[in-house]
């Protein structure tokens, strides 16, 4: 589907944005103690929005290595 | 139009057969009188409703009847008009694949593409494709001889 | 003509499909699952409707104070309001590429009518009850929404007048009032899931869910855009100071909308006529048996005496077009001389698809117009056929 990018481009970036979750799920931290009900709300929604993301990483990944 | 062989070639284009999804390909004028495809002699199109129509009983008459490959076309995945047609049809020439293995015939003379109404040239490379890749495959059908 | 314009859109919509799919894959493809989308957030809906139905006060004097506690008072109950407002939004935006597609891709024809008729009844009945909850909230825009709908109702003419007080509940604004419309903002809602057997009934595995990447993709949109953007209300309703203009939300109030060029009847009228030629739709195609061609080979028929009672075609049949029912007597051909089954072909749910043919190795089905001895031969002709001199 994508020649030329290896699998271990979408896996790097699959990476970048679970650690960006785990920012996320900081943010629905602090929000819940701060009571900043719509920043942790929004981190919610980030979060899941960015392991939709992750999803399709990890097959592009693995067709890219099935490629290969 | 060019024909689907290298004209340097000195083996005949192989005979294929061909079944397309009524629904996929716009098939208007790509179909001369005597039901071969445009373009390419070779080449015999049968019309079908849908590719989930076809038996697998007649992809391997068409390979004990001397043609060198058969295909089916039906329309881009997940997006047949009859919801499972060519998902089924899929299936179906997996499971055939595997009896062919065990009768030493090459599976790769099967074959499933898949392009919906508006890709006729996509339709075009994709017979060219196949027809090439039969044609490579050795050794060629006795004729019926099986 | 309009039969040029019509494959321009056809070849459109597969257009969008294929880049689509070149962006994602097959199994991930929005555009493969817009019904089933639709059903996601119909599913957000009712769930955070439940939860709002848990606060809310139907009362003239309380209901628009429940909505602000709901909102100011319950933790994340902003962000529920949210879910469920933005969850209509997105319940709409589906059910219109769902409905778009399916046209444009010739989903509505022929034995397919059924799912068009019960659709077209589904997006009434999904439209109304997103109207209905509007008025809920029972601010200055609900106000003026009650009036309009009440001044169109009364230029309905005769009964007009009749169905106006039926939706009020007596000749002006009263206690009873919002109770009504809060069983008209429920009561369709929950009609949906009869009509969606309705519209079901007749596909085998019908694909009633997207896949987790679009759930959790859309369950995050929904917090997420909750979150930035949260629900509010206008200002209270009071009742004698009616405002002049309101905030359209068009996914449901275009109605509303159009009152402003059309006079009230004119405009019901209007949507009418809308729906009227919606549910004509798959019936305005007109086409004789040659042009159909190999559209219409006739529906299946079993051929009894090969039958064997496998089942393969019942469990190939994408339109739950073939039952099995016990066998009385044997077949005549030796694979079938025990059967114990029969299939039957239901013919008001047949396509002429021929799926089943590709099912059945026993030559038990058949399509009339196009027998398996005809389809043999031409693969005959064509593999038999002298290789042509190679140039």
């Amino acid at each position: 589907m994508s020649q030329g990018r290896s699998g271990g481009m979408y896996m790097g970036l699959a990476l970048v944005l679970i650690l960006a979750g785990l920012g996320c799920v900081g943010a629905m931290l602090y929000g819940e103690w701060a009571s900043q009900k719509l920043v942790g709300s929004a981190a919610l929604g980030l979060l899941l929005m960015m392991f939709s993301a992750v999803v399709v990483l990890f097959r592009k990944a693995d067709t890219a290595a099935g490629e290969e | 139009m060019e024909t689907a062989m290298d004209p340097n070639a000195s083996t005949p284009a192989p005979r294929v057969v061909g079944f397309l999804c009524d629904w996929a390909v716009n098939s208007e004028g790509l179909i001369n009188a005597d039901g071969t495809m445009l373009g390419f002699p070779n080449v015999t199109l049968v019309l079908v409703p849908c590719s989930g129509f076809v038996k697998t009983g007649w992809l391997d008459l068409a390979l004990k009847s001397g043609a060198a490959g058969v295909f089916v076309c039906g329309c881009p995945m997940g997006d047949c008009l009859n919801r499972e047609g060519n998902w089924i049809m899929e299936e179906r020439i997996d499971q055939l694949r595997k009896r062919l293995q065990r009768q030493k015939v090459d599976p790769e003379r099967i074959g499933l593409v898949a392009y919906g109404m508006h890709d006729r040239d996509g339709f075009v490379a994709g017979v060219r494709a196949f027809v090439d890749k039969v044609a490579g495959i050795t050794p060629a059908p006795a004729g019926g001889k099986r | 003509m309009t039969k040029r314009l019509w494959l321009r859109l056809q070849s459109a919509t597969l257009k969008a499909d294929v880049f689509i799919n070149r962006l994602l894959y097959q199994d991930f493809n929005p555009l493969y699952y817009t019904g089933g989308l639709a059903n996601l957030f119909l599913t957000v809906l009712v769930i955070t409707g439940i939860l709002i139905f848990l606060y809310y006060e139907p009362s003239l004097e309380g209901a628009y104070a429940s909505v602000q506690f709901l909102t100011e008072g319950v933790p994340y109950g902003v962000i529920f309001r949210g879910l469920h407002r933005y969850a209509a939004d997105g319940f709409m935006i589906a059910i219109f590429v769902h409905l778009f597609r399916n046209w444009f891709t010739d989903r509505y024809r022929e034995a397919r009518d059924s799912q068009w008729i019960s659709g077209m009844v589904l997006l009434v009945f999904s439209g109304f009850a997103g109207l209905t909850g509007y008025l809920l909230v029972w601010d200055e825009r609900s106000l003026l929404l009650v009036s309009m709908t009440v001044q169109a109702l009364r230029s309905i003419p005769l009964g007009g007048n009749w169905l106006a007080t039926m939706f009020l509940g007596g000749p002006g604004i009263n206690g009873t009032t919002l109770p009504r419309v809060l069983a008209l903002h429920i009561a369709p809602a929950m009609t949906l899931y009869a009509l969606l057997w309705w519209h079901y009934v007749r596909l085998r595995a019908p694909r009633v869910w997207p896949p987790a990447v679009w759930v959790l993709f859309c369950l995050g949109a929904l917090f997420f855009v909750s979150a930035v953007l949260p629900a509010t209300s206008g200002a209270a309703a009071q009742p004698g100071s009616a405002p002049q203009s309101f905030e359209v939300a068009w996914f449901y109030l275009w109605p509303y909308a159009l009152m402003k060029w059309l006079a009230p009847a004119w405009a019901l009228a209007l949507i009418g006529v809308i729906i009227a030629y919606g549910l004509y739709i798959p019936y305005s195609i007109r086409e004789t048996p040659a042009e159909r061609g190999l559209r219409g080979l006739g529906q299946a028929t079993v051929v009894e005496e090969n039958c064997t009672g496998c089942e393969l075609c019942y469990y190939d049949c994408p339109y739950n077009a073939i039952y099995m029912v016990p066998s009385h007597e044997p077949g005549k051909s030796k694979a079938a001389a025990n059967r114990k089954l029969l299939a039957v072909v239901v013919e008001p749910r047949c396509v002429e698809c021929g799926i089943c043919i590709g099912a059945c190795p026993f030559e038990a089905l058949e399509l009339p117009r196009l027998l398996d001895k005809d389809v043999q031969e031409m693969i005959r002709a064509g593999a038999q056929a002298p290789a042509p001199a190679a140039s």
